[in-house]
């Protein structure tokens, strides 16, 4: 018992000498300014900052998430990480990945087209310079859209009708009414371009899982990217979609073919600018007969 | 965050104004102003803690900083603790003893034992500064040998002369845990550190 006490009051001892009170004077000094410097710099701070640092584990929670007990989110959280780690290791996370930020993207599309009755959008189609022809796509939810074929003098020739995924064509010229179920059979190439375009939601998938985005720009208050689109082994043949992002509606489509046999220098064959109209209403949008097909 | 939610802050500044001057700058004001009423009186009183155990003119300057962005960003925990100034001091040796052992992962980085620097100081004095130093060494590697919490609980209560409860208060165990924190702190020293004990070196010798 001596010997324990004897060897617990010598390494006390050791510890009291080595640890001893002897700040240096100078030591003292260079401390004492790095204190001020640290106070200095937290009374300086932007209160933004410092608040950010200091309030944050109040500050971040939104007040819908107040009422939540923390442990729950801490479930939550939990359960979110080893979903995320059984996804990885199924190797599913791209699919994930995509089918959110589509997901994101048709909602704003959706949301979009739900909130007006009905959009329009009148299309100039411009080939080798000079104003060619036109059309004007109708949209009204849901799933009834309307497109007018318009020639170089302004005139219908053609409307096409898809309800519902029902493609009825009216030929303006003969009278003729004729239902199809392959859009392009019934328009011909004339629309290939866009055929993308039945309905925005559709439009907006293609983008994500068909088309390359290529570049960026900021046009007045919106920020436009443009995607490029082309055959498989004919990149010389692209198709290019300029969408405005705060709308996620298209600005215009280009398609260029070589002029070259090298391929080298491309020329514009095909120039599609899109007008997005105010809504319109649903009486203007759908005639009598196709009503009552759609309705019944 | 609205004006309206219950605050702790709010409600231990209660001079501050009701804040709707800007609620960023009302509580950034009340912080500063808790941080001079609570933490500046302690200057003094860190700086020496600090030192006694870092024993180095720049990383005591270093770890004093670590500790006031420390301080800073946890003011309000402080502020509801029961003793906030016993709290501020084991934030400092807290942050001491982690710069005790970043300082032998740097050595043992480097490949600088605490032998083959006794060999080198043993020839440069032998009555002077380096033996002294070299002793000091060792005791400060044979402290950042030791366990968290030991070491944390064996400075308290050697270096600081605090009572059990205190240090089981900050430790957040009992008088009795802190208590066998201690002893086994001392216990393991005195095996790292027996060629420095007298009484020891003698006992090993019979």
């Amino acid at each position: 018992m001596n010997r324990n006490n004897g060897r617990k009051e010598a390494v006390d001892r050791l510890l009291r000498e080595t640890l001893r009170d002897d700040l240096p004077v100078e030591v003292e000094r260079r401390m004492k300014a790095r204190f001020d410097r640290c106070r200095k710099e937290i009374e300086d701070e932007h209160p933004g900052k410092s608040a950010s640092r200091t309030f944050r584990p109040n500050s971040i929670r939104l007040p819908v998430f107040r009422w939540l007990p923390q442990s729950g989110l801490a479930a939550a959280g939990i359960f979110l990480i080893i979903l995320g780690g059984l996804l990885q290791e199924g190797g599913s996370s791209h699919v994930l990945a995509k089918n959110i930020s589509r997901m994101r993207t048709w909602v704003l599309v959706k949301d979009q087209v739900a909130l007006s009755e009905s959009m329009t959008c009148r299309i100039e189609r411009i080939q080798e310079g000079e104003k060619k022809a036109g059309y004007v796509i109708k949209w009204l939810p849901p799933d009834h859209t309307r497109i007018d074929l318009i020639d170089a003098r302004g005139k219908t020739v053609r409307t096409i009708w898809m309800i519902q995924g029902d493609f009825t064509v009216i030929d303006h010229a003969t009278g003729e009414v004729a239902s199809a179920v392959d859009l392009e059979r019934a328009a011909g190439p004339y629309l290939s371009a866009a055929a993308g375009f039945i309905h925005p939601a559709r439009l907006a998938e293609r983008l994500y899982e068909e088309w390359l985005e290529t570049t960026r720009e900021i046009r007045g208050e919106c920020e436009q990217r443009t995607y490029r689109l082309h055959p498989p082994g004919k990149a010389e043949e692209a198709v290019e979609m300029t969408v405005n992002m705060c709308e996620w509606l298209p600005v215009s489509v280009s398609l260029a073919v070589p002029s070259d046999p090298s391929g080298a220098h491309r020329a514009a064959e095909l120039l599609l600018r899109f007008e997005w109209n105010t809504p319109v209403s649903g009486e203007e949008m759908l005639p009598a007969v196709l009503h009552r097909r759609s309705n019944g | 965050m609205d004006a309206a939610a219950p605050s702790h802050r709010n409600s231990v500044c209660a001079s501050s104004p009701p804040s709707r001057e800007s609620s960023w700058e009302g509580k950034v004001k009340s912080d500063r102003l808790l941080f001079a009423r609570l933490i500046v009186p302690l200057e003094e009183r860190m700086m020496r803690t600090i030192w006694r155990i870092v024993r180095h003119p720049e990383a005591a300057e270093d770890t004093l900083q670590e500790v006031m962005a420390i301080l800073w960003s946890k003011l309000h925990r402080i502020v509801r603790h029961p003793n906030p100034q016993a709290l501020v001091l084991k934030i400092c040796h807290n942050a001491a003893y982690d710069t005790l052992r970043k300082h032998m992962r740097n050595r043992e980085k480097t490949g600088l034992t605490a032998t083959a620097e006794a060999k080198s100081l043993a020839g440069a004095d032998e009555t002077g500064e380096p033996r002294g130093r070299h002793m000091e060494d060792e005791v400060l590697q044979a402290i950042g040998g030791l366990p968290r919490k030991q070491a944390l609980a064996l400075l308290m209560r050697v270096v600081q002369d605090q009572p059990y409860d205190e240090i089981a208060m900050m430790l957040g165990c009992s008088p009795v845990t802190a208590r066998i924190h201690v002893s086994k702190g001392r216990a393991n020293l005195c095996r790292r550190l027996a060629h420095l004990l007298p009484g020891q070196a003698k006992e090993k010798e019979s």
